[in-house]
């Protein structure tokens, strides 16, 4: 038989025009411990996987009710075995990132563990129907059996292991209930390969001695065969009446209890009611952020750190330790205490747990495909489909996450256009909860709304310029739209503890290091030489105070770091209103942080990540030059 | 490619897809463009005889069929050909 193989070519996989075929860096991770079994969790996304990896391995894994949530490879060592969460797969061909990553692990597996959904059997299983063909070990869990049940959908879980002769668990991950069962068949290792293999892939190998390795490689190869051959149409044919029969056997569907959130589906759809959605989701934002927490925890907190802690402190060093430069490091106008300290605990940790509570919320109720759906037209627009805004909302949180997340998008030129946006005009979580509270002290919604409106301008733009220079075509959307939940309390509670404590990790070595260094610059004048050099663009252009230019040597770092010397600034100095506004434009389009760029370095290559730094910082003082001449008479 | 049915060219064919289906109609999936591979389709559990209703048409058209709902774009969905008139 000739097994014609590909490396995802844009012939037979239509959304596929990534010819590199890079492999992610996390794939490395598989050179270690070559002794202990590898147990690999595989499924469709959205089905559960990171939740049974929790159960099974204790590690916590970001969850929530979207697909993509799990991009990169997360692993744990067990006694018994490494156990390794994939990103989700719809299959086993070339159709994106997730795909190429997922089949290039399972070629190291001992045991597949194949996590699939009640709700989705039957799209599920077909991905099963490929895990079987391959002859790997192979574990069937069958997870969210309860809102299947509620859905009027019931599995005979008996029926299903006789029909695809496999070991078949259901579990509610949930709430941990049948992951004990399944946690104790992988120790007792007592797992077998199905034997419901298809009938071509049995002819294909009946003639010939291969090894397990060979046999695999060319399963995967046959996988991603030139469109529909004579030999892909026939595989194809037989997994599918083989599912049918699977599903016919064990399922039975009766009529669904009438859920409150069903109803929901057809008002987020809607042109009218999907908007007012939309911009209800930001004004809730708004009110919680800005207004809420910043109006009552930040200016308590940071009040009294401000009036109390930071001057009995500087006296203190100033009377013991008799020496400026220690001074100006500890406790002077950029020092570690009363500036870096001060306002990661007095403003960022208040307003960054009330924005990652509101995502979660956002995140598990499944209202982000759904925005997906709605913003398809708008995005298409600006070369991109309506999954780009997946990566967007969650660079919302944090941009770096959010470039990670991009490898969910199957073209080229949708990551290049999606990293772009993130890198110039998404703010991140820290930078934009300080934003907001300079924004609703100087103006509220009105000045909220065409903060917004700018930003989206700047979207649009270069978007549009973007999607005219790259000559690839874009993908179309298509996606399965997870139900609408009510989010679970414990796992908002925990992803916010698990994003707060990676956000402290991270940034608060770079807020100390920052103002240390920005200390010595002060103490020694070097400041001062860099307003004057500076001075052409802050204060001829921009018309802001030479001290701005501080601010934008902190956003060289970070944008919440320089969103911080803004709020520093703001509070100390008589800038106008209209000086805070364009600051504040001006730092969310200015350059993207460290962090961001280094992760853009890895995706996109230095040449993208270079252009990208220079365009933010041409776009950020351009617009910043409109705004101080166009909106003074807004203010 | 040639139709198997019709023993004619596909562009000769005027096919209802899903694109043409109207919000609230339920309908039955009859084939796929030939250009594309069918395991983009199958792999959402779109397959020739599965029956799908159309929920809403924001843009993107969302159908639901018996297990899941799924948001296909104008462009794919206009790959998808579908039975004519009410099924259910």
């Amino acid at each position: 038989m000739n097994i014609l193989g590909c490396a995802g070519c844009t012939r037979c996989c239509p959304n596929n025009n990534n010819t590199s075929k890079k492999t992610p860096n996390n794939a490395k991770i598989f050179k270690s411990d070559p002794n202990l079994k590898k147990i690999i969790l595989v499924g469709n996304p959205n089905v559960g996987k990171s939740v049974i990896f929790g159960a099974i391995t204790g590690v916590y894994a970001e969850v929530s009710n979207y697909p993509g949530t799990t991009v990169s490879v997360t692993k744990a060592k067990m006694d018994y075995a490494e156990i390794i969460d994939t990103p989700g797969a719809y299959s086993l061909g070339n159709f994106s990132d997730d795909e190429r990553v997922t089949k290039e692990i399972i070629t190291e597996a001992d045991v597949i563990v194949n996590v699939v959904s009640a709700t989705s059997l039957e799209r599920d299983l077909f991905l099963t129907a490929q895990l079987i063909d391959l002859g790997i070990p192979l574990v069937l869990v069958v997870n969210q059996a309860d809102e299947a049940h509620s859905r009027g959908i019931d599995i005979d879980f008996k029926k299903l292991s006789e029909a695809l002769e496999i070991m078949v668990f259901p579990t509610i991950a949930t709430k941990k209930q049948g992951t004990a069962e399944v946690i104790e068949f992988l120790k007792n290792g007592a797992y077998n390969s199905s034997k419901k293999v298809s009938p071509l892939i049995e002819k294909m190998f009946k003639e010939r001695e291969v090894s397990k390795n060979e046999r695999i490689q060319e399963i995967l190869q046959l996988e991603c065969a030139h469109l529909n051959s004579k030999e892909c149409e026939e595989l194809h044919n037989e997994r599918i009446s083989f599912v049918n029969s699977a599903i016919k056997k064990s399922v039975t569907f009766n009529a669904p209890k009438k859920r409150i959130l069903s109803g929901l589906e057809h008002f987020f759809f809607h042109p009218v009611t999907g908007f007012i959605t939309t911009v209800f989701v930001l004004y809730l934002l708004f009110e919680i952020v800005g207004v809420w927490i910043s109006g009552n925890v930040v200016d308590y907190i940071y009040g009294g750190l401000e009036n109390n802690f930071c001057p009995s402190l500087r006296n203190f060093v100033e009377t013991n330790i008799k020496n400026g430069l220690v001074t100006e490091i500890i406790a002077g106008e950029f020092g570690i205490f009363t500036m870096a300290l001060s306002i990661i605990f007095g403003v960022l940790v208040p307003l960054l747990t009330a924005f990652y509570i509101f995502m979660s919320i956002l995140e598990d109720s499944g209202y982000l495909p759904r925005m997906s759906v709605f913003c398809d037209e708008a995005l298409k627009k600006i070369g991109l489909n309506g999954r780009a805004v997946i990566p967007i909302i969650l660079g919302l949180g944090c941009t770096t996450m959010g470039t990670i997340t991009t490898r969910i998008l199957p073209t080229n030129k949708e990551r290049m256009i999606t990293i772009a946006l993130l890198g110039i005009a998404v703010p991140c979580a820290a930078q934009q909860g300080i934003i907001v509270v300079l924004i609703a002290s100087i103006g509220g919604l009105k000045v909220w709304a065409l903060y917004l409106l700018i930003l989206l301008s700047v979207m649009a733009l270069t978007g549009t310029v973007l999607s005219k220079i790259s000559k690839e075509k874009s993908s179309d959307l298509f996606i399965s739209l997870p139900p609408l939940r009510v989010p679970n309390f414990v796992n908002i509670v925990k992803k916010t503890f698990s994003r707060m404590v990676s956000f402290l990790k991270e940034a608060t070595g770079f807020f100390v290091l920052s103002s240390i260094i920005i200390s010595i610059m002060n103490y020694f004048g070097w400041l001062k030489t860099i307003e004057k050099l500076l001075q052409p663009i802050v204060v001829n252009m921009l018309h802001l105070p030479a001290e701005f230019s501080n601010v934008f040597i902190m956003g060289l770092i970070r944008r919440d770091l320089a969103a911080s010397g803004l709020f520093e600034m703001a509070n100390i100095s008589n800038m106008t209103p209209l000086q805070v506004f364009v600051s504040a434009v001006v730092i969310t389009l200015f350059v993207p942080c460290i962090a961001m760029l280094i992760m853009v370095f890895k995706e996109r290559g230095i040449k993208e990540g270079v252009i990208l730094w220079i365009s933010a910082f041409c776009i950020a003082i351009g617009t910043g030059s409109i705004l101080t001449r166009v909106c003074g008479v807004l203010f | 490619m040639v139709d198997k049915k019709f023993g004619l060219p596909y562009n000769f064919i005027a096919m209802r897809t899903l694109f043409d289906v109207k919000t609230g109609e339920t309908v039955k999936i009859t084939g796929f463009d030939p250009d594309t591979p069918k395991a983009a389709f199958a792999r959402f559990a779109l397959f020739e005889g599965q029956v799908i209703k159309c929920i809403a048409k924001p843009g993107p058209i969302v159908i639901k069929e018996k297990f899941q709902t799924i948001a296909i774009g104008k462009e794919f969905s206009k790959k998808i050909q579908v039975s004519k008139g009410k099924i259910l």
